[in-house]
């Protein structure tokens, strides 16, 4: 079995203001291991609703996701929060993404300690240097918040977070899309040398095909919550 | 025009600072006279001989109809009106809060039924409904303070729940949530540290605000009881005496009022120290 997602006629709708919004329409697909599947669309195509569904964040009206062949639409809550160790999200806006009140080292620890994966400070702190090697950080950066980093490097902090639990599958929404055109470049390197290192299987959201391109092995085509097209 | 806008706004901003020293001020004299109170006469000592006598050396307040010694019973009633005001700040908050992020966290039906009590709550006059509950539960400091609480948790309640609906749409709320965070740690870790800021100002203005009600529950006979010295009561006991012995309710009066003004000025300089950008939370 290759397939780490399996997505079966998936659908989300809407009630607005008596309208159905059809955000994402009867998708069906899948992403195999160590293969990053980009998903392009303009916006407004329902593809960031999509990654969410695919991690749980918001509820199907229909269809079913299966991951590693588990069923994560019929899951519990409780489940569900066990089986999120292993696939993460990437989102859009780093200078959003970690708690404006929380150091950035507590920021990183929190996954850990959320799952009861270290015991005793000293493991935690030699994890936490680990992964800042890893996503190319430096120590000087743990005591500071969030408004005190820059994009690229809080991007770097959200990237060590969602690989600190080892996950097998990555969500990534538009991960530099709010980026610079340089620093883009480098956390597109960082994320194709993890994926090599680690195994990840991505799915990796954009609307720049010049991103998809370098990427992916596979792109999906979305336009008005359909998909048209998997090459 | 320019330059004008600049001097009055640098004015402002000294006036409001002073205005602070001035409220902490007062507040730390209050605090010391409450320490000290120990130190002053009696307050319960009855004295018919000396009813009624002016400020004196003796009596730096005068003494009321029982020959009670005023200042005494206005030191102690400070301790008094302070101590249930910050119980009745304090449980609000913390009831008020809960609240707030509960229904504003979950939404659907919890926050409907919350949504339409802070509405009800907050359009009838508050003290008319404290009356009706102390009323009920019969007069008394506890009750009135009961009474107090089962009002004061609205405000925090709104404001909370406010902030709270704005915080959860964040993408830190999400990814937490992705990364398999409980309900309970995801609201009181991340959302209470975001939206606890204006509450803490609030509970500030709510305790001038909590002085003058009980204050008021007081003068209306449905607060403290005599013999205990409370400042509301006292004004109550002096109305009767007001052409002969004004003392007996201006010093009362005056406390009341200085302690209000002083919670309110401190009220505002938190404000603008903690959230610079809101410029407004009217109290009452």
């Amino acid at each position: 079995m290759d397939e780490t997602v399996i997505v079966d006629n998936l659908r989300v709708h809407f009630l607005l203001e008596d309208t159905i919004v059809k955000a994402v329409d009867g998708v069906s697909f899948h992403v195999n291991k160590n293969e990053t599947l980009a998903l392009i669309g303009e916006s407004g195509s329902g593809k960031s609703t999509l990654g969410k569904l695919l991690l749980m964040l918001i509820k199907p009206t229909s269809g079913e996701v299966y991951f590693n062949g588990l069923n994560l639409t019929k899951m519990r809550d409780r489940e569900l929060r066990k089986i999120r160790q292993e696939m993460q999200l990437i989102p859009q806006h780093p200078e959003d993404a970690l708690d404006p009140k929380w150091k950035i080292y507590d920021s990183m620890v929190e996954p850990l300690r959320i799952h009861k994966l270290v015991n005793g400070k000293s493991e935690e702190k030699e994890l936490v240097y680990e992964l800042l090697e890893m996503v190319g950080l430096q120590e000087e950066h743990l005591n500071r918040y969030p408004h005190e980093l820059s994009g690229g490097e809080l991007q770097r902090v959200v990237i060590a977070r969602a690989i600190s639990l080892n996950p097998k599958f990555i969500v990534c929404d538009e991960p530099t899309s709010m980026l610079d055109v340089s620093v883009q470049a480098s956390i597109i390197n960082l994320l194709l040398d993890l994926q090599k290192k680690l195994g990840l299987a991505y799915l990796f959201i954009t609307h720049d095909l010049e991103i998809a391109n370098v990427v992916a092995d596979r792109i999906a085509v979305m336009h008005h919550g359909k998909i048209h097209k998997i090459s | 025009m320019g330059i004008d806008a600049n001097i009055s706004f640098n004015f402002m901003r000294r006036y409001l600072k002073n205005n602070t020293i001035f409220g902490l001020a007062i507040l730390l004299f209050l605090i010391a006279t409450v320490i000290l109170s120990p130190l002053t006469a009696d307050p319960t000592k009855i004295d018919l001989q000396n009813n009624l006598q002016p400020p004196s050396l003796k009596h730096m307040f005068g003494t009321d109809n029982l020959g009670r010694d005023v200042f005494a019973r206005i030191v102690h009633a400070a301790k008094v009106d302070l101590t249930i005001s910050l119980v009745i700040v304090g449980l609000s908050a913390v009831i008020g809060i809960a609240i707030g992020l509960i229904s504003g966290y979950y939404g659907g039906i919890i926050d409907k039924i919350t949504v339409c009590l802070i509405d009800i709550f907050l359009a009838l006059p508050e003290l008319i409904l404290a009356l009706v509950i102390v009323g009920a539960l019969g007069p008394g400091l506890l009750n009135s303070a009961l009474a107090l609480v089962a009002l004061g948790w609205v405000r925090y309640a709104r404001i909370v729940r406010g902030s709270v609906m704005s915080v959860k749409e964040r993408q830190f709320i999400e990814v937490s949530k992705a990364v398999g965070i409980d309900d309970f740690n995801l609201i009181v870790k991340h959302i209470l540290p975001n939206v606890v800021t204006p509450a803490i100002t609030l509970a500030m203005l709510h305790l001038g605000h909590a002085v003058l009600s009980l204050a008021s529950l007081g003068f209306l006979g449905l607060g403290a009881q005599p013999p205990t010295p409370e400042w509301g009561t006292m004004l109550n006991e002096g109305r009767v005496y007001l052409r002969e012995a004004w003392w007996m309710s201006v010093f009362p009066g005056l406390a009341i009022m200085l302690t209000v003004l002083s919670f309110t000025l401190l009220g505002d300089g938190l404000r603008d120290v903690l959230d610079p950008k809101s410029r407004r939370l009217v109290y009452g």
